[in-house]
């Protein structure tokens, strides 16, 4: 079990790559305090040592993306809402943004995942498919087919910028 | 594209109010799962285990104890001479041969954790002691206790087992009366006939009491009172005798009784108690 300080210290650190997790799982914010809730409780009481911070932060996003499957599964959780409403609530600080946003989450989730985790947290396809508890091959296509989509999305021009 | 999805995301921010409110309620949840698990662990295993532990052994050292704590003694004489060490449940809990003849017979015998009943009537069903007895040699079967109600129930017990042997006698007494025969190297019964002897005979030794039967004993006693006293007779204070199966012996020790007030009584008490 991990102390309080360990337990805060960790929330501060990876609150924000929870809550994009959430958004690009659960398309919505109503359920991420329960998400939230879930993965810190986890840790807080898990006994794994890790190796090093990239291993800690590769724990916290395969438990956050189990804990959004499980919610997705449950029947009483909330609904998803209207795109411009969580884009909206994702409060983005410039229209790029909003535009680039609105086209990730315009994709299907499985795009969605290999999108973030790729682009911005920058793994791998096998460290992604590891993550994802997924086939190598198979996120080589996820992540090709997604790039595709999304220059379609964003047009070849602002795609190429 | 790479920046571009990364400042976008970058946007995507917890804001403080959820982070306050995860620390307070996943604190709030450790502690009680903290609380829960050390009530379990202080409460139930070790506890229960111990309790358990502690009530094991404490029965295991109350049934040790009082199975093998001895209760009662029984001593037979005829030459062999034994004593058979009773525990509350009426168990044999130990035998031993107060002379060689008696560690001999011993040799023969499985007594050990038998009823005594069963003890003493595999004793006198003994081939030797069989041929002893209808040879005409003289037997004592002694209960030796200060639980008056238990020496009067194995008294019992013991005369109904020996009432067919006309040379048999039970009677009883006190711890006290048997340290004084052990301390002269002597069983009950033939330490009662050398006080005996001694009083009519003051030559007379322990060894020579050792080395004869209680036939020997009771006849000699007989010759050296010209036959006014019998062993049977013979009782020292706190004693109860018991004639079984001889008329002539009830007769003799009431006569000799009398220079004995507390032998009377005890002898009396029991004649009563038949007639």
């Amino acid at each position: 079990m991990r102390s309080e300080i360990e337990v805060s210290q960790a929330i501060d650190k990876y609150a924000d790559t929870v809550k994009r997790i959430c958004m690009i799982q659960l398309k919505n914010f109503a359920d991420a305090e329960d998400v939230f809730q879930t993965v810190f409780l986890k840790y807080a009481l898990s006994a794994p040592v890790f190796e090093s911070e990239q291993h800690e932060k590769a724990w916290i996003i395969r438990v956050t993306m189990n804990a959004c499957k499980d919610l997705l599964k449950h029947f009483f959780r909330s609904r998803t809402v209207p795109l411009d409403e969580v884009i909206e609530q994702a409060a983005p600080q410039s229209e790029d943004n909003r535009y680039v946003l609105e086209a990730v989450m315009s994709l299907p989730q499985k795009y969605r995942e290999v999108i973030y985790l790729h682009f911005y947290e920058e793994y791998t396809a096998p460290q992604i498919g590891e993550i994802l508890e997924k086939n190598t091959n198979t996120i080589y296509t996820l992540i090709t087919r997604a790039k595709s989509i999304l220059k379609k999305k964003l047009g070849g021009e602002f795609y190429g910028k | 594209m790479e920046n571009k999805i990364k400042n976008a995301f970058d946007d995507v921010k917890a804001d403080d109010i959820l982070k306050a409110k995860t620390k307070n309620a996943v604190l709030k949840m450790v502690s009680e799962e903290t609380a829960t698990n050390t009530r379990k662990v202080v409460s139930l295993k070790p506890l229960f285990t111990a309790a358990a532990c502690f009530v094991f052994s404490l029965i295991s050292v109350i049934a040790f104890y009082l199975y093998f704590t001895p209760t009662a003694t029984i001593s037979i004489d005829l030459n062999p001479s034994l004593e058979l060490e009773i525990n509350r449940f009426d168990k044999v809990l130990s035998c031993k041969g107060i002379n060689f003849d008696g560690e001999k017979l011993l040799e023969d015998l499985h007594l050990k954790h038998l009823n005594y009943k069963d003890a003493v009537e595999a004793v006198i069903e003994n081939e030797k002691v069989n041929a002893l007895l209808n040879d005409g040699e003289f037997m004592t079967v002694l209960v030796v206790s200060d639980d008056d109600e238990k020496s009067d129930e194995m008294l019992s017990v013991l005369r109904h087992c020996t009432k067919d042997n006309a040379n048999t006698q039970c009677y009883k007494t006190t711890c006290d009366d048997v340290s004084q025969a052990h301390e002269h190297g002597l069983s009950y019964g033939k330490y009662r006939a050398f006080l005996i002897i001694k009083e009519l005979d003051p030559d007379f030794t322990e060894q020579e009491a050792q080395n004869m039967t209680m036939r020997q004993l009771k006849d000699l006693i007989t010759s050296l009172s010209d036959g006014e006293i019998d062993i049977d007779a013979a009782i020292p204070s706190n004693s109860n005798c018991d004639g079984s199966g001889n008329n002539e012996s009830h007769h003799q020790k009431g006569e000799h009784s009398k220079g004995d007030g507390s032998a009377e009584r005890n002898c009396n008490s029991t004649q009563n108690g038949k007639n």
